[in-house]
């Protein structure tokens, strides 16, 4: 799993590849913390996230919920669709606004 | 062109030949014929009028010779006195006798003077002159040197006589001699040559002939004119070839060809050294020849006319029935074999052809009806063993299946092909008491009766199986009923055994067939089994068993004779040797049954050209695990592991993505769960995680030797519709545990905890 950061306009776009595992979602909240506090408007770039399981959906939440408590808003789009079950079956879809 | 016209012109061509060459032949001859007629015509006349002209002028000569022993007696000067009545007696003495003298030999003169008289004819009367000396030297003369040399006179050549006879003549001349035998006078006689001229119209055998005089030499006589009536034909004499006429003369020959127009017929006249000549057209000595040439040709033409004719009408006539046959035998051959032959006259040259042809067709009927009942005949066997084909084949399993049994994967190829329409070899397969019982057969021959057997031998071998008997006691049964019903003495190779895919063992017993082929992952070998007898040749024959390990990994490779002796164009075996170092390459290639097999099959039809002397059939069983074993730590690090694991396994069984995502993630799930909750007495415990699958389902097992811990119970319960701040991150794993999967165990079994998921494919 390797992560892809930049700043945007009012915020970041992280663009998640490969696979985000129980391993690997200890990566991905580290280098998550590692950018500090202030991300602004997080977009979550899902298109080469192979693979997601509970541990990947936990850190996608414990991001959000920071997001929102600094009153910014998380997307994650281009979920493929290989993934997308996941978020259907959990209720994330919802929660992410995929749709 | 018809037969008849080609006939009839050839036939015209050859007798038009034979008749030209008959014709010419005739025509030369007849030419040939006459033209020697007209020589001896024109010789007769010719000799003939020699015969006159030497009689006269022997009487010439006589004459002369008178006078001379007249003057004989007298002096030279009686003579000189007397001369003019001795030449008037002379001159008178022969109408032919143009003019005469008498000359003295100056020698014998007193004054050595030429003294000559000379009288000749002159109108009516006659004249006398005296010459000599000054006027005429005549001891110039030829007839004067001539005469003094001669005996009793001689004839000169033709000369003209200028001063003297005043023409061209030729004069006798006789010496005078005295009492002592001197010569001292001499007597001539001169005939002119015109005399002779008068004559040549007797020498006209033709009226186109002309005649003339020439020199011995072949010359024309010098100042000699030309007679009126050859004045005519002076062209004609223009075209006298002297110089050949000459060169004959010389030869002694009488008569020439003178190129084709003439002929030249000559006969000399001695004395006087002249050669009287006739030329006669061709055209005139060959008159009859000529009247009878155009009637010749006129029936020659009409005999052809009429040759032609008759012979057309013959051929067609003797031929017109060609015309029948020829229509009748096209008929035929088209395929109208009912075609009535028209009938030939009888006895003619085609009415053995019609009856032949009538026996040709009668022969062709009866072959038809043959052909055809053979061909109805050989359809129906054919149709017949197509069906028997038919019904072998589809008695044969599938040769392309799997078997699957506690994460082992049996896959299993096989192939055969028949020399015949109906083989004799056998393979055949059943799962009976989880295991897979195979044989493989050879009956011996091939075709129906072989074929026949293998539906026997596959029946007891089938029915051995189900009842999962020995591999020995299924090959004994089957050589029993061989034994016992083979009245035929027909008998099979075979191996039969089973593989235990539980146990990874694999049991055979051999009836004498070839060594099977085992592949392992140290290569490829024979397996080394007792040899017993083929089935079939003697009862009661105790055969045995051997086990050997099948694990995943390994492959079984059976093949009957057909493969073995396969046979190149050249007739090199196949042999056992290269069979084993093929298969050991095929393999290891393509460790794939179905495709190794296939492979197999193109290299053996390659080798053998595809023509195969007997049955080829091929049997390969490999086993691969199946699934995923593994022991973790507990270490969330395990994860990525455990994920590869799956992976491969997935890779190697074939699934799709649905699937492997969703085993993944509940593998993953039930995993980290054990590691995140479950802590070991002992740390070198290690959760052991089982994945095996059937034809509908995953069946995966993860079992830890944590404290009793039941995730169904424990885990707090997800609800999906709560908004972001109310949800939980707990839980999650469980829940996609539960929605993935078909059905989730959890038992507390030896101090484990063990949960059992179930996933549909």
């Amino acid at each position: 799993m390797t992560l892809d950061i930049e700043k945007i306009d009012n915020g970041t776009r992280i663009a998640v590849k490969g696979r985000l595992d129980t391993v690997t979602s200890q990566e991905f909240d580290s280098q998550v913390k590692n950018l500090g506090g202030d991300l602004g408007d997080v977009v979550l770039d899902c298109a080469e996230m192979e693979y997601i399981s509970s541990a990947g959906l936990r850190s996608f939440i414990t991001l959000l919920k920071g997001v929102k408590a600094s009153g910014k808003d998380l997307s994650v789009v281009n979920v493929i669709p290989a993934v997308r079950p996941v978020f259907d079956m959990t209720g994330f879809s919802k929660l992410f606004n995929l749709d | 062109m018809k037969l008849s016209d080609k006939l009839s012109l050839y036939e015209v061509i050859v007798s038009f030949g034979i008749f030209i060459a008959i014709a010419v032949i005739v025509e030369l001859y007849a030419v040939k014929n006459e033209s020697r007629q007209a020589e001896d015509i024109t010789r007769l006349l010719q000799s003939e009028l020699v015969g006159t002209i030497d009689t006269r002028l022997y009487s010439v000569e006589q004459n002369v010779r008178r006078s001379v022993k007249e003057l004989q007696k007298e002096t030279t000067e009686e003579i000189k006195s007397s001369a003019s009545e001795s030449l008037g007696i002379l001159v008178d003495s022969d109408s032919i006798i143009s003019g005469c003298g008498i000359v003295m030999v100056p020698e014998r003169m007193s004054q050595g003077k030429e003294w000559m008289e000379y009288m000749r004819h002159e109108g009516d009367g006659v004249h006398t002159m005296q010459l000599g000396d000054t006027d005429y030297r005549y001891t110039r003369q030829q007839w004067y040197t001539a005469a003094l040399d001669s005996n009793s006179g001689i004839w000169s050549e033709p000369y003209f006589d200028e001063g003297a006879g005043d023409c061209l003549m030729v004069t006798f001349a006789c010496p005078v001699r005295n009492e002592a035998g001197e010569i001292f006078c001499v007597v001539t006689a001169d005939v002119a040559v015109s005399y002779l001229d008068e004559q040549l119209n007797r020498l006209i055998p033709y009226p186109e002939s002309y005649a003339f005089i020439l020199t011995k030499q072949g010359k024309f006589l010098e100042g000699y004119p030309m007679s009126p009536y050859r004045e005519e034909d002076r062209g004609k004499s223009k075209r006298l070839n002297l110089p050949a006429i000459s060169k004959s003369l010389q030869e002694g020959e009488t008569s020439i060809f003178l190129g084709r127009d003439f002929i030249c017929t000559f006969t000399p006249v001695e004395n006087i050294n002249l050669v009287l000549c006739t030329a006669s057209p061709l055209t005139s000595v060959t008159q009859v020849t000529s009247r009878i040439r155009l009637p010749l040709l006129i029936i020659l033409v009409l005999g052809f006319a009429i040759l032609i004719f008759l012979l057309r009408a013959t051929l067609r006539r003797a031929l017109r029935p060609l015309n029948g046959l020829t229509d009748a035998a096209t008929r035929i051959g088209s395929g109208d074999f009912d075609t009535p032959i028209p009938p030939a006259p009888e006895y003619s040259d085609l009415d053995n052809l019609s009856r032949a042809m009538t026996d040709m067709r009668d022969s062709i009927n009866r072959y038809i009806v043959q052909i055809e009942e053979s061909t109805r005949a050989r359809e129906h066997m054919e149709t017949q063993l197509r069906i028997a084909r038919d019904i072998q084949r589809s008695l044969l399993p599938p040769g392309d299946a799997s078997f699957k049994r506690e994460g082992t994967l049996l896959s299993l190829a096989a192939y055969q092909e028949s020399a015949m329409e109906v083989g004799g070899d056998l393979y055949d397969y059943v799962e009976s008491a989880g295991r897979l019982y195979f044989i493989i057969a050879d009956v011996s021959g091939k075709g129906i009766p072989a074929a026949l057997m293998t539906s026997y031998v596959k029946s007891l071998f089938h029915f051995a199986a189900q009842q999962a008997m020995a591999p020995a006691d299924i090959v004994t049964r089957i050589n029993d009923n061989m034994c016992a019903d083979n009245s035929t003495n027909m008998f099979v190779t075979m191996l039969v055994g089973y593989i235990d895919a539980v146990s990874n063992t694999m049991v055979m017993a051999n009836a004498g067939h070839n060594p099977a082929v085992v592949c392992s992952g140290d290569g490829c070998r024979y397996l080394d089994l007792p040899a017993g007898l083929p089935a079939g040749v003697m009862p009661g024959m105790p055969y045995s068993e051997t086990a050997c390990p099948f694990a995943p990994g390994d492959t079984l490779f059976l093949y009957t004779d057909g493969m073995s002796e396969a046979e190149s164009p050249q007739g090199v075996l196949y042999g056992q040797e290269k069979l084993l170092e093929t298969v050991s390459e095929t393999m290891n290639r393509l460790p794939e049954p179905s495709t190794a097999v296939a492979s197999l099959a193109d290299e053996v039809k390659r080798y053998c050209d595809n023509v195969y002397a007997d049955d080829i059939t091929m049997l390969c069983i490999s086993s691969s695990a199946t699934g995923v074993s593994m022991n973790l730590k507990y270490d969330s690090a395990e994860i990525g592991t455990l994920i590869s694991g799956i992976q491969l396994a997935a890779q190697r069984e074939g699934w799709d993505d649905g699937l492997l995502n969703k085993v993944m993630l509940v593998a993953e799930e039930a995993v980290s769960n054990v590691i995140n909750y479950s802590t070991p007495a002992d740390p070198e415990e290690r959760i052991e995680f089982r994945l095996s699958s059937d034809a509908a389902t995953e069946a995966m097992t993860v079992s830890d030797s944590g404290p009793e811990f039941n995730p169904l119970v424990s885990a707090p319960d997800v609800d999906t519709d709560l908004p972001l701040e109310e949800r939980k991150v707990g839980g999650l794993g469980i829940f996609l545990i539960r929605r993935l999967s078909e059905k989730v165990e959890y038992s507390r079994v030896d101090g484990r905890n063990i949960l059992k998921i179930i996933i549909q494919k």
